[in-house]
């Protein structure tokens, strides 16, 4: 059923089942709501690509963003007063 | 003069900021938290070439870049290839990822690198494009075409690979560095 033509007629997902998940828009998701908001392949369903676009990528690095920095950059920055040494970076560090 | 408590707090806040952006480049915890500690060090011995009052995280941030790429580049390759497929299998996604985004995950992984990177700064990172022109020492021009060309390309892929069925291993947080584990391939 994947027509190469019409990429986006081919996705039936239902929104609604994403809609009452704290997750961001899918792509699918947004194509699905252009094209019953102003039609298929217009410029404004390419917006609503983007923003979906960016909503998942700010979802994806925020993963990463929030993840606990380990102690070891807590010692490190104890560590550092005005006469900066310079601690070997790399395997050994204290854990 | 920069003022050592003052910096040092500055440097505490944008820890995690760092780190993201340095897993971001090497696909590897591990190498990442070597690339950030490295880092820190070096902007805390050169924090008089930090203008205050200017934004100290694009500040940090060009100089993680330029660490991972004159020297932690080089030496962390020659310890990595064999082991660059199991570490980065290793390396997954947090117990409360969000599986609805592997596809992207996916997707984001097999961008060339200078796109996702330029990418992850303006619309993850939220710098503006001239921040991340100065970060990643190239023209406006070539920041704004490097993102024109990521989004259009994740636009297609998420498109066409929706509903395709990717295996438990997808790549996740290398997913943000590429599914080659990172570096500066453009191709």
């Amino acid at each position: 059923m994947i027509s190469p033509q019409f990429p986006d007629v081919t996705f039936r997902l239902k929104k609604a089942a994403n809609m009452d998940r704290h997750k961001p828009a899918t792509v699918v998701d947004a194509r699905q709501e252009a094209r019953q908001t102003d039609g298929a392949q217009s410029p404004a369903g390419d917006d609503v690509v983007q923003q979906a676009i960016g909503s998942q990528l700010r979802a994806v690095y925020d993963e990463v963003v929030r993840l606990p920095v380990p102690d070891r950059f807590l010692s490190l920055l104890s560590s550092l007063d005005g006469r900066p040494t310079l601690p070997a970076s790399g395997k050994e560090q204290e854990s | 003069m920069t003022d050592p408590d003052r910096f040092k707090d500055a440097l505490l806040a944008e820890l995690q900021s760092l780190r993201a952006f340095a897993i971001s480049i090497t696909g590897n915890v591990e190498r990442a938290d070597d690339l950030v500690q490295d880092t820190v060090v070096k902007a805390w011995t050169n924090m008089n070439g930090y203008t205050e009052g200017t934004n100290i995280r694009a500040w940090l941030f060009t100089i993680l870049r330029n660490t991972f790429y004159s020297d932690f580049r080089k030496r962390s390759r020659e310890v990595e290839d064999d082991g660059a497929h199991a570490s980065r299998l290793a390396v997954h996604a947090p117990q409360h990822g969000h599986m609805d985004l592997e596809d992207f995950r996916r997707a984001l992984a097999q961008l060339p690198d200078d796109q996702r990177e330029a990418l992850i700064l303006v619309g993850a990172s939220g710098f503006s494009y001239e921040e991340a022109a100065e970060i990643c020492g190239c023209a406006l021009g070539t920041i704004k075409s490097r993102i024109n060309r990521a989004r259009a390309r994740l636009g297609e892929m998420l498109s066409v690979t929706s509903g395709a069925d990717f295996g438990p291993d997808a790549d996740s947080y290398a997913a943000l560095a590429g599914a080659d584990g990172g570096g500066a391939k453009t191709d």
